[in-house]
């Protein structure tokens, strides 16, 4: 504690340090206020590096990206001079940090939010490492929760930015994924059929309360002037609306899902190993109403370095999967004809989002070395950096938002000492919403 | 006609009888084939083989072959006589108890000769799937569990009569075992301990050897401890030992056979042993009897290895099977050479492997593994290629002697 | 010169004896062995049990005629076709479509788009049928467990078995895929009546007693109820557990299996699938050679292991212990058996030939105590499948059954022949040369291949 403490102490007064030209240039206005990062070089993520080169933020956006670029004197400026520049990374699927707690069976609406606790989070291993975003994992089988989007900034007061971003789906044998999607959308159909039958009685009731009060109407008909004073009552009453029977708020993602809403959560299968995504397929298409939609696509692999997915290659590539894999993952590990996943399925069209090998600091610092050792076995340099940028963001549908260096999106970007595919490569700071939340020269 | 026919046999009786009045004892045996494995790889079909006072004196084609007069003679002329197959690693002895005393790391010294048992179950077992001479071996709990003994399976009574050479060898254990033997032995330990063990052992030999030879005056005092490692020294006899993998091959074969110039048997040699068959072949003296695992599955080829096979593709060419009796029966050390084949070797080869290897690996070529004037009339009739299940062992022959016949009763 | 002479008379001694004079001992020839040398060694075929007749002759050589030609066709040409219950066929083509065998034969038409395998050179078997097995298929439904990459599976395959029991069901070792792998349910009543535990016995027979006096009640209460139809049932509420087992039996819903080594446990058991009249199936049956009429008399089946070895009980004076021959002697007394060898799982650590890698070896083993082959070769295909319920879609080659096939290099039963394809439904499943797994034996076109140059330590030079 007492150490956090000096140390924000220090980080003030080093702000106050960095502000002091400014205010001497001109006095500060938060609103309108420039920022411009000068950087060695800057590797956008739209296939452009400028060398040197700037980016302009005005008002929390991105404004310009280039080389030489005009700004105002009063541009707050952060100089990094034979820096590499790159879109923030994005954390997949992480659970570092998180309290520990396995929530196991149907909890679509438990928020590992819940599990996080601001004191102790190690906020700065994520920056460390170079991640600006993370999603948050509720540990469990079956449908354990969702995931939860947040930023990593140490102190934020709007730490989330998707509430929901997918439903992880977990289960270690075919047996318990059989169990979990059968049980799963059961219930959800339940619900369904619950408000339905609701909606029918409702309708019912209305309908009678219609006859009767039209066969009153007609009795009353004969009745003349009598009869339209009253008749004007009914029209007083705003028609009731229906109100549906609350459904168990576990499983509503999963009605959403049943019922094709738009705002339905893709669901993400952690595959232990390739047979399981057989199984799941299986059981996906037992369910009656997902029988005939396109098979899940979104998959998790382990990080194990044996494990046969070079079986389902073919696979996953023919439905254009989205896989979220540690880089280590291959087959026949120590021979010539080593297979590395990740390779062959970016290859093949799939996206490719790099998880850390581990979910822990050691994990997370080691991405970078882990891709250029992918770039090494034949990734492109593109796709291995927007696995860790672009690519996730598109998963987590947040890529109008972030995941690269352009204009109108959000600045939130690491600078590394070198190319990050160098050997060595190490994170210098790392920039949250225009502002430096973590920098290596803070740590001496 | 038929004082004629009196009169003939009343002529043989009585040369016959003035042969055999002390005279040695011959059998004839005339069968189908004949695979010698002998160093020219002879088979004869149609043949015979004279057997006198346990000795084998003649073989050829039945048509060469004198068979003496008196002899008797054994005719299966649908039968393949093959040679006794050698076991180079059992741990019966006889009895169906391993036998292996657990005293220290290294124990220099013990034998398994005081505890064999000439007859039994197990033996007859051994006869009756072909096998008839065993190396009765300690167990590899431990680093050093004392020299083994070369025994037939003839089944006799005394222990005396059934043990052909002892010690037979001396059992080297590597890694892979007598780990189990302490909390903390590890491989390091292991080698230096057996390293000093043969070290005590070779200044011992010297001590006695320049005794022996006036090169010193006072006699240095006999020990029990090292006594039996003279022979080794003087590469009489041979160290058995356990290896597993490369690595434990390796360090054999610069300590056992390199610094201490013992004639090595790397008894098992499994896993992915065969990797370092170049090393292996630098050493001429060097036999790998491999076994009882003869399957290796490679998991970062993902394919199912022969060891014997890939061995042999190494280039190692003395090298045989055994059983490590009781892991895999007695009985079926001819089912191991029939597994060897399945995963890549070949049958004659195998066949070798456990028949003449075994025997120079353990020195006593001079008497067993083939079927060669001079040798010990070891054999065994079978219906077809020994190697294949479904073949039987019809009658086993050991010095000279029917010790098992499958007519009477049939035990394997 | 001498013994030139001698060994004349010699000669001329043994013509005159064989042709005229009764003769016994007093000279140092032996004759014995000439007589005994007459016998062949194996295939003593003595006595063999009655066989379902051959299937009917027509399908073999018979054009099908093809009006329906859309379907998946598989072809294998040339092989030499071993049907099990039928002929052997050499040079035979098996037609088979949607994964049904339609035609065999020599000359038979096959379709154009059918997909062809040239397996001249080669034998070709139906699928070996494992009786038991553990880690070959998924355990309980298949469907919901099966790991379809398994290594287990691919194991199977390579050596040979198609089909397989899990200890429920009767699986196909399909791989790739999660549907459509089970051939049937199937579960037998294990009960235990070995003279090693008395009250267990006790219980059963009792069951047994009170159950058989429960159904004759059941019958006579039927006979009542013709003239009065109110007549009150027998309660029958107190039939759970042990009782729902033994009217399980009685009423042969379920067949029994039970391991029973020992002639004594044998003679017990054996007694008592007699006076209850239940089928069974025993496992083990060490010592069944020593009266095989046993069970032939109550009609069970027997799993056997030719090599199992059980030393005789020497406190008793009796013959006893395992034999090799077991399985001829059973045979020849006309008991129906299958056989598995002693480890019900593939194994891949090494010791090699005990476990179902190498299930027709096992069977080699019983050839080797005088089965012959081909009963040998039916205890590994047909007959498990008999005693599994599945004899009519697997265990041999007819058609109508299913398109299950291994194509050998060799003679199933020798120690050198390797599956070269295992076909499950029509589709190849394994195919040596293309799994890796053991491609690098003996590879198909080449006799001297070359190894894989994995040995090291490396040399300048040695190409990677």
């Amino acid at each position: 504690m007492k150490r956090r403490y000096f140390r924000s102490v220090i980080r003030f007064l080093l702000l106050i340090l960095l502000v002091q030209p400014l205010t001497l240039m001109g006095a500060p206005d938060d609103s309108q206020r420039v920022t411009v990062i000068r950087a060695g070089r800057v590797i956008t993520g739209t296939g452009e590096v400028l060398e040197p080169g700037e980016v302009v933020i005005v008002e929390g956006k991105i404004s310009l990206v280039g080389n030489q670029l005009e700004y105002p004197k009063n541009a707050r400026l952060i100089d990094a001079p034979g820096q590499t520049l790159m879109a923030g990374m994005i954390l997949a699927r992480s659970s570092h940090g998180l309290q520990s707690l396995s929530k196991n069976g149907t909890n679509c609406n438990w928020s590992p939010l819940r599990q996080l606790n601001e004191e102790s989070m190690p906020w700065d291993d994520f920056l460390e490492a170079g991640f600006v975003a993370a999603s948050l994992v509720p540990a469990g089988s079956g449908f354990p929760g969702h995931a939860v989007v947040v930023k990593t900034t140490p102190e934020s007061s709007d730490r989330v930015i998707k509430a929901a971003a997918y439903l992880p789906l977990n289960g270690r044998s075919p047996t318990g994924i059989y169990s979990s999607v059968g049980k799963g959308f059961d219930a959800a159909r339940g619900e369904i059929e619950k408000v339905k039958k609701a909606r029918e009685k409702w309708d019912k009731e209305q309908e009678e309360a219609k006859k009767k009060a039209e066969e009153e109407a007609k009795k009353k008909d004969g009745d003349g002037a009598a009869t339209e004073q009253k008749s004007d009552k009914p029209e007083d009453e705003k028609p009731k609306e229906f109100e549906p029977p609350q459904m168990n708020p576990a499983v509503i993602e999963l009605v959403k899902i049943l019922e094709e809403n738009d705002d339905a959560l893709p669901i993400v299968f952690f595959a232990q190993n390739p047979g399981l995504i057989l199984h799941l397929d299986s059981a996906i298409s037992s369910v009656k109403e997902l029988k005939d939609r396109d098979p899940l696509s979104i998959f998790i692999l382990p990080g194990s370095r044996t494990g046969a997915f070079h079986q389902v290659v073919e696979l996953l590539t023919e439905r254009k999967a989205t896989v979220l894999v540690p880089p280590a993952l291959s087959a026949f590990p120590d021979t010539y004809t080593r297979i590395y996943i990740p390779v062959v399925l970016a290859r093949g069209g799939c996206s490719l989002v790099t998880l850390p090998a581990a979910d822990n600091l050691a994990g997370m610092r080691g991405v970078p070395a882990k891709l250029a050792e992918l770039v090494r076995y034949g990734l492109s340099r593109e796709d291995a950096l927007a696995s860790v940028t672009l690519e996730p963001a598109r998963l987590l549908g947040l890529d109008d938002r972030m995941g690269t260096v352009e204009e109108g999106k959000e600045p939130h970007f690491v600078l590394f000492d070198t190319d990050p595919l160098e050997p060595g490569a190490r994170v210098m700071k790392t920039i949250i919403a225009g502002e430096v939340v973590w920098d290596r020269e803070d740590r001496r | 006609m038929r004082t004629i026919t009196w009169i003939f046999l009343v002529i043989i009786i009585i040369t016959s009888v003035s042969e055999s009045l002390g005279a040695a004892e011959v059998h004839a045996f005339r069968v189908g084939k004949i695979v010698t494995m002998d160093g020219a790889d002879r088979i004869i079909n149609n043949a015979v083989v004279i057997v006198t006072d346990g000795k084998i004196t003649a073989l050829g084609r039945a048509r060469d072959v004198q068979i003496p007069p008196g002899a008797t003679i054994i005719e299966k002329p649908q039968l393949w006589l093959v040679p006794g197959m050698v076991e180079c690693h059992n741990h019966t002895g006889g009895s169906s108890s391993d036998l292996h005393d657990y005293v220290y790391l290294t124990n220099p010294g013990l034998r398994t000769l005081e505890a064999i048992v000439p007859d039994g179950v197990e033996m007859e077992r051994a006869r009756a799937g072909g096998v008839t001479t065993v190396l009765t071996i300690p167990g590899s709990g431990n680093n050093m569990s004392g020299f083994g003994t070369i025994l037939k399976t003839a089944g006799t009574g005394s222990v005396e009569e059934a043990v052909l050479k002892a010690p037979g060898s001396l059992k080297i254990a590597q890694a892979g075992n007598p780990e189990r033997y302490f909390y903390g032995v590890g491989r390091s330990f292991m080698n230096f301990n057996t390293r000093q063990t043969l070290r005590k052992a070779m200044d011992y030999h010297k001590a006695r050897t320049a005794w022996e030879q006036g090169e010193r005056a006072d006699e240095p005092p006999k020990d029990l401890h090292w006594e039996e490692f003279r022979a080794l020294f003087r590469r009489e006899t041979v160290a058995s030992v356990h290896t597993q993998m490369y690595q434990v091959l390796m360090t054999t074969v610069k300590m056992v056979a390199g610094e201490f110039g013992i004639r090595t048997v790397l008894d098992h040699s499994t896993f992915d042993a065969w990797k370092v068959a170049r090393l292996i072949n630098e050493d001429q003296s060097i036999y790998t009897i491999n076994g009882p695992r003869q399957l290796h599955y490679d998991r970062t080829q993902r394919r199912l290895m022969g060891n014997a096979a890939r061995w042999w593709q190494g280039g190692v060419r003395q090298l045989g099977i055994n059983t490590d009796s009781p892991v895999v029966p007695q009985e079926e050390l001819f089912y191991q050479a029939a597994m060897a084949c399945y995963y890549g070797w070949t049958p004659y080869e195998a066949l070798k492997g456990v028949t003449r290897i075994p025997a120079e690996a353990l020195m006593m070529d001079h008497r067993l593994g083939s079927i060669t004037v001079g040798l010990d009339a070891d054999f065994c009739l079978w219906t077809g290629d020994p190697i294949d299940p479904r073949s039987s062992c019809e009658m086993t022959v050991i010095d000279g002697q029917v010790t098992y016949d499958a007519n009477g009763k049939r035990v394997f | 010169m001498i013994s030139n002479f001698k060994s004349f008379l010699v000669m001329l001694a043994v013509i005159l004896l064989v042709t005229d004079i009764p003769f016994t001992g007093g000279t140092s020839v032996q004759l014995a062995g000439v007589a005994e040398a007459q016998d062949p060694p194996r295939r003593r075929r003595r006595g063999r049990r009655p066989q379902p007749p051959p299937p009917t002759p027509e399908p073999l050589a018979k054009e099908e005629p093809l009006d329906e030609p859309e379907g998946e066709y598989l072809a294998i040409e040339g092989a030499t076709i071993h049907t099990i219950t039928g002929p052997v066929i050499r040079g035979g083509t098996v037609l088979s479509k949607d994964g049904k065998i339609v035609s065999i034969g020599v000359d038979i038409a096959v379709p154009d788009d059918a997909q062809k395998i040239d397996a001249s050179g080669h034998h070709l078997y139906p699928g070996l049928v494992a009786f038991r097995s553990n880690g070959l298929v998924g355990s309980g439904e298949a469907e919901k467990s099966q790991d379809p990459f398994a290594l287990g599976t691919v194991t199977g395959l390579a050596a040979g078995i198609t089909s397989t029991w899990n200890g429920s069901r009767v699986s196909k070792l399909i791989r790739g895929q999660v549907t459509d792998l089970t051939l049937r349910r199937q579960s037998f009543i294990s009960i235990s009546y070995r003279s090693g535990n008395p009250g267990k016995k006790k219980e059963l027979r009792e069951a047994l007693e009170k159950v058989q006096e429960h159904l004759r009640k059941m019958e006579q209460h039927a006979l009542e109820k013709q003239k009065d139809p109110d007549a009150a049932a027998p309660d029958d509420k107190w039939i759970r557990g042990p009782y729902a087992i033994a009217r399980s039996l009685l009423l042969a819903e379920k067949v029994a299996i039970s391991r029973v080594s020992t002639i004594f446990d044998l003679r017990e058991i054996c007694q008592l699938a007699r006076r209850f009249g239940f089928k069974m199936i025993i496992e083990g049956a060490e010592e069944a050679w020593i009266e095989p009429g046993l069970l032939a008399r109550c009609g069970a089946s027997v799993v056997l292991t030719p090599r199992s070895r059980r030393d005789r009980d020497e406190s008793r004076g009796a013959a006893g212990g395992s034999s090799i021959e077991n399985a001829r002697i059973l045979h020849e007394s006309g008991v129906p058996f299958s056989i598995m060898p002693a480890s019900k799982g593939i194994a891949l650590w090494g010791l090699a030939g005990r476990d179902l890698s190498h299930l027709p070896l096992e069977a080699a083993f019983a050839v080797r105590g005088g089965l012959p082959e081909d009963v040998a070769v039916e205890s590994i295909t047909i007959e498990p499948a008999r005693m599994l319920g599945v004899a009519d879609r697997v265990g041999s080659i007819e058609v109508g059954k299913d398109a299950d096939f291994i194509i050998m290099d060799g003679d199933l039963l020798s120690y050198m022949s390797h599956v070269r394809w295992a076909i499950i439904d029509g589709k190849v499943q394994y195919d040596k040369m293309e799994e890796g797994l053991l491609d690098h034996i003996r590879p198909p076109g080449e006799d001297d291949p070359p190894a894989p140059d994995d040995h090291w330590p490396r040399r300048l030079g040695d190409p990677l």
